[in-house]
């Protein structure tokens, strides 16, 4: 470790990655600090038992040719390392509603067919609404690689009209509102709160195809690691930031844990912007500005169980399955101790060699950061017996729930694992383990890249949007910065 | 054979008429369009939270209160739950420039102390003022249940002066002066031309009981259709009426929208008028009347914020508050500053049981002119275009900060936003231009802005919040000028108050 970099960037989620990635490739000394002993963040995976879990990412959008994410892959010379396992074209979601069962199809040709089918009367508002948040997409300058606008703000009605109010001016038809909304856990969205377009994103990026990870969503940190290293960057584990030391007008030092003290021209903060604003004790920080980001709201948490499966028994379901109890997909969060829970997502993990039959799978479902809370103080695996017996408990109400569902699962269940919002707090370091960190919410400002420290910067999902891309683009925001867009803009659009 | 009365409209005009006729010896039908009656006392449920749609602070139900009379003699007075405003401060007036706080406390003369300590030199005007106030309101007949002698309102001097003409004749100090027009937030009044009697009303009315329903205004129009049904007569709810089908200055009959007849002998016509013109045939109305009737300018409208609170996040308040920026907005508090926000808001927090300590919700009206969302006005509920939507969200986010300046880190206690523009009241009321309390009264020229409940409809009266005066005190009492005219106005305030001895307790 040297005692001074040109660019220190605070943790290793996918953000603090790609920043690491962008800056070193472009002759930046850069130093990436982790607290805990895994890097990626949200792409951290488990082994247990010789079976690898995913914790964060399952599965990924806008993989086709030309898309999106792609070329952004492409630059991050992801594919090198990547292999891609397309999920079931003809419906890669299927959203359980009601006791029906509606599948989200790949491509918008597709999936307008596929769900007029089930509301025959609804085609137009269908295809209104695909050929909406198409537009959403495509006025958002990064997410359409072709629109190249001065302004990398994402700014329209879109930014401010809520869920609610969409879904509204899209169909009077409840069931297909709902339905429409069913992928919202990947956003942990709120209906009066969240803008339409965190539901565009989401939705537009699953219909351009959807894909998972063969051999586990780590293989994305470990590939951009070793491209890091191969420019000359840096990666520290085990080494937990402290103190982000500033003078007059700007930071200028980073303090670890054990005390040792590293300099640098430039800092990224890929945490929790509150843990960030906790690191600061500086004048630069008013207290107006620390209070609003101390004060937001965060995201829903999740509670995981993590399924082995006997060898040979369970096909592989090469879909994402949604499942709501209730009598709508919103609110799945305001469960009682009698409904919980209200909805889950069901999903299986791709095996690293192909095979007809699931190893593992994982069952994901809304816990608020409440019920944990009483053992925060608690260390990993230090948790106390009530914890277990806690989540025991827990697991046992939603695998009753899955087997409800999918009759004969259990029986063919060898062993299975949970992960609560602690773990989630513990492992990623967001604020009361929320999935996707501050809940964006149109009655409240974003919180945005540039922070009040001129050479202290955000990246990660809580500044432009959350996921795979949200974080990905939000990154090249960040780096832009002291890349120039024009510049960093160029680079990206010429990979070949 | 009883007579037969077809009442259009199911707000708190045609209901309360409704009751009054069903219980004099009238069959009565009432038409309703939604699926709901109650018209300004309607509530709806939002992410399972009733919220009140129109009617949030109400008076007159204490003892000796003129509603707790007709209500007692209608007979729902005693099921009602209803909580008294904070006697010490009923409304909080704040005054965001000074970071003053007035408070208007309960009954006469709790007002005028209280007044006086913010304008110690001003006391004997003050005392003056209220004085002249509860006088003007001594001379209203009907106010007083007691049969009017020549006209509604004998005393034609209060009708042809505005409010603020009136307040300013007492006193000159242009800042006790908005603190005695702090109410004008709650019923659109405004400068030079609300009259003095319908402030002087109003003023004293809300002195004398301001209080609130608790658990929603919905209990009052369920307990007149109950009253309806007890008596014989019929509310049809989803039924709207289509067409007024007029002969000879004679009503035929009343076609519904889904192709049902009504006839009856009698007709009272409890919507906006211009509503009512749009499903009959006008030539049969004399030209001057019906023009003079469509072009009676309506009242501002409303762009109303609703917030629920996380659970015990946020006090509930027992009094309402009004806030403005400077003295003056209490006179234009319609007009938007510079920068599009308003001047200025009424808020309350409705009580769900009788003992809250925390609010569940909290209702902030602005009143806000039509025209900014005029050009959304050709269309319907959920379809009004994303800018539509982004422009609502803008605007409660300018209402989220000023509530910021009144209770810091306002926003942290919210759980869900959501709001009803000038159009949301449009085409729930049914209303021209959301006009949230239909025409309006101006002392420049009364004899336009004031209908009679008769018409040249031989067989047709009129009633609702657009005849006289509005809210929950003009619509009532119109109602019995209506009613008067079937049974006798004197044999029927001789029943109301030969019959409402029931005393209802807080």
């Amino acid at each position: 470790m040297q005692n001074k970099y040109d660019v220190v960037i605070i943790g290793s989620g996918l953000g603090g990655l790609v920043c690491g990635y962008i800056l070193s490739k472009n002759g930046y000394k850069v130093a990436i600090f982790e607290q805990g002993k895994q890097a990626g963040g949200c792409l951290q995976t488990f082994t247990r038992k010789g079976v690898k879990f995913e914790t964060g990412v399952h599965y990924i959008g806008s993989m086709g040719e030309g898309q999106t994410l792609n070329l952004f892959f492409k630059y991050l010379s992801l594919f090198k390392d990547l292999t891609l396992s397309p999920l079931d074209p003809t419906g890669f979601d299927v959203i359980s509603f009601k006791n029906e069962e509606y599948k989200f199809a790949t491509g918008y040709d597709n999936f307008i067919e596929t769900l007029s089918q089930k509301f025959p009367a609804e085609r137009n508002n269908i295809r209104q609404y695909a050929k909406i948040i198409r537009e959403i997409v495509l006025s958002s300058p990064f997410h359409s690689i072709t629109n190249q606008e001065e302004s990398f703000q994402f700014s329209s009605h879109y930014g401010i009209t809520k869920i609610s109010d969409f879904l509204a001016q899209t169909t009077s038809n409840e069931t297909l509102q709902n339905v429409l909304a069913g992928l919202v856990p990947l956003y942990a969205g709120v209906k009066d709160k969240t803008p339409m377009y965190v539901h565009a994103f989401i939705n537009d990026s699953n219909i351009s195809g959807a894909c998972r990870i063969v051999g586990g969503s780590d293989k994305i940190a470990e590939s951009l690691i070793n491209s890091i290293r191969s420019f000359g960057g840096e990666i520290f584990l085990s080494s937990k930031v402290c103190k982000i030391i500033c003078n007059s007008s700007q930071a200028t030092t980073i303090i670890l844990e054990n005390g040792t003290q590293v300099e640098a021209d430039y800092f990224i903060s890929n945490t929790h912007p509150e843990v960030t604003i906790d690191m600061i004790d500086s004048n630069l920080i008013r207290s107006a500005y620390r209070n609003r980001i101390c004060g937001m709201e965060q995201t829903a948490a999740y509670f995981t169980v993590y399924l082995k499966f006997k060898e040979n028994k369970v096909p592989y379901m090469n879909n994402n399955y949604y499942h709501y109890l209730g009598n709508e997909v919103w609110n799945c969060e305001k469960y009682t101790q009698e409904d919980w829970p209200r909805g889950y997502l069901y999903m299986h993990l791709c095996p690293a060699h192909p095979t007809q039959y699931a190893q593992a799978g994982e069952i994901i479902t809304v816990m608020n950061f409440e019920e944990v809370a009483q053992w925060a103080v608690t260390k990993v695996e230090q948790r106390g017996d009530a914890y277990k017996v806690f989540k025991q408990r827990k697991a046992e109400r939603l695998l009753a729930q899955l087997e409800a569902q999918f009759s004969g699962t259990l029986a063919n269940v060898e062993a299975y694992y949970t992960s609560t919002p602690l773990t989630y707090l513990n492992y990623t370091g967001t604020i009361r383990g929320a999935a996707y960190g501050v809940l964006r919410d149109v009655h409240t400002p974003r919180i945005v890249h540039r922070t009040k420290i001129p050479n202290l910067f955000f990246a990660g999902q809580n500044t432009n949007s959350h996921g795979i891309m949200g974080v990905i683009i939000g990154a090249v925001i960040t780096c832009s910065e002291l890349l120039g867009r024009k510049f960093l803009w160029k680079q990206i659009t010429t990979t070949r | 054979m009883k007579k037969t009365v077809l009442i259009i409209g199911g707000g708190i005009g045609g209901l309360v008429c409704g009751a009054i006729l069903s219980k004099e010896g009238y069959r009565v039908r009432v038409l309703e369009r939604h699926s709901v009656a109650g018209g300004g006392l309607h509530t709806f449920k939002r992410n399972g939270i009733e919220f009140e749609t129109g009617m949030h602070l109400i008076s007159g139900f204490q003892e000796n209160g003129v509603l707790n009379k007709l209500f007692s003699y209608i007979g729902v007075a005693d099921q009602l739950q209803i909580k008294p405003a904070d006697e010490e401060g009923f409304d909080h007036f704040h005054l965001a420039a000074e970071g003053v706080t007035y408070k208007m406390a309960r009954g006469r003369n709790n007002f005028i102390k209280t007044v006086s300590t913010y304008f110690p030199e001003e006391k004997d005007n003050i005392d003056r003022y209220i004085q002249r106030v509860y006088e003007i309101c001594d001379n209203i007949s009907i106010y007083n249940l007691r049969a009017p002698s020549a006209d509604i309102y004998s005393n034609m001097e209060v009708m042809e002066t505005s409010v603020s003409e009136l307040i300013a004749s007492f006193t000159s100090n242009s800042k006790l002066q908005a603190v005695l027009a702090w109410n004008n937030a709650m019923y659109g009044g405004r400068k030079d031309k609300t009259p003095a009697y319908v402030g002087a009303l109003i003023t004293q009315f809300y002195i004398e009981g301001a209080s609130r329903f608790v658990g929603g205004s919905q209990q009052l129009a369920d307990g007149l259709v109950q009253v309806i049904e007890q008596n014989g007569g019929e509310v049809l709810t989803q039924t709207a009426a289509h067409f007024i089908d007029i002969q000879n200055q004679h009503i035929q009959k009343v076609i519904s929208k889904g192709g049902r007849e009504f006839t009856a002998d009698y007709y009272i016509s409890a919507i906006h008028p211009s509503s009512m013109f749009k499903i009959t045939d006008v030539s049969h109305f004399k030209k001057a009347y019906y023009h003079r009737v469509d072009t009676i300018e309506n009242s501002n409208s409303a762009f109303v914020t609703f917030i629920t609170f996380k659970p015990n996040s946020f006090p509930y308040l027992n009094y309402a508050g009004f806030y403005t920026y400077d003295y003056e907005d209490v006179w234009n508090c319609a007009e938007l500053l510079p920068d599009d926000r308003p001047r200025g808001c009424m808020y309350l927090t409705p009580p769900v049981s009788a003992n809250d300590v925390f609010a569940q919700k909290m209702i902030i009206n602005t009143i806000m002119k039509f025209d900014i969302v005029k050009k959304w006005e050709h269309t319907t509920v959920g379809k009004r275009g994303y800018d539509y939507y982004a422009f609502k969200t803008q605007h409660e986010n300018k209402v989220l900060d000023m509530m910021e300046e009144i209770y810091p880190n306002f926003r942290s206690k919210i759980d869900t936003v959501f709001s009803a523009s000038p159009l949301t009241i449009r085409d729930y009321y049914n209303v021209k231009e959301g006009a949230i309390y239909g025409t309006m009264n101006d002392c420049n020229n009364m004899p336009l802005s004031h209908l009679p409940v008769r018409t040249k409809i031989d067989n047709l009266l009129l009633t609702g919040q657009n005849i006289n005066l509005h809210g929950i005190l003009g619509v009532p009492l119109t109602a019995i000028l209506t009613c008067g005219e079937l049974i006798g106005l004197e044999k029927l305030l001789g029943i109301i108050n030969y019959f409402s001895r029931t005393k209802v307790t807080y």
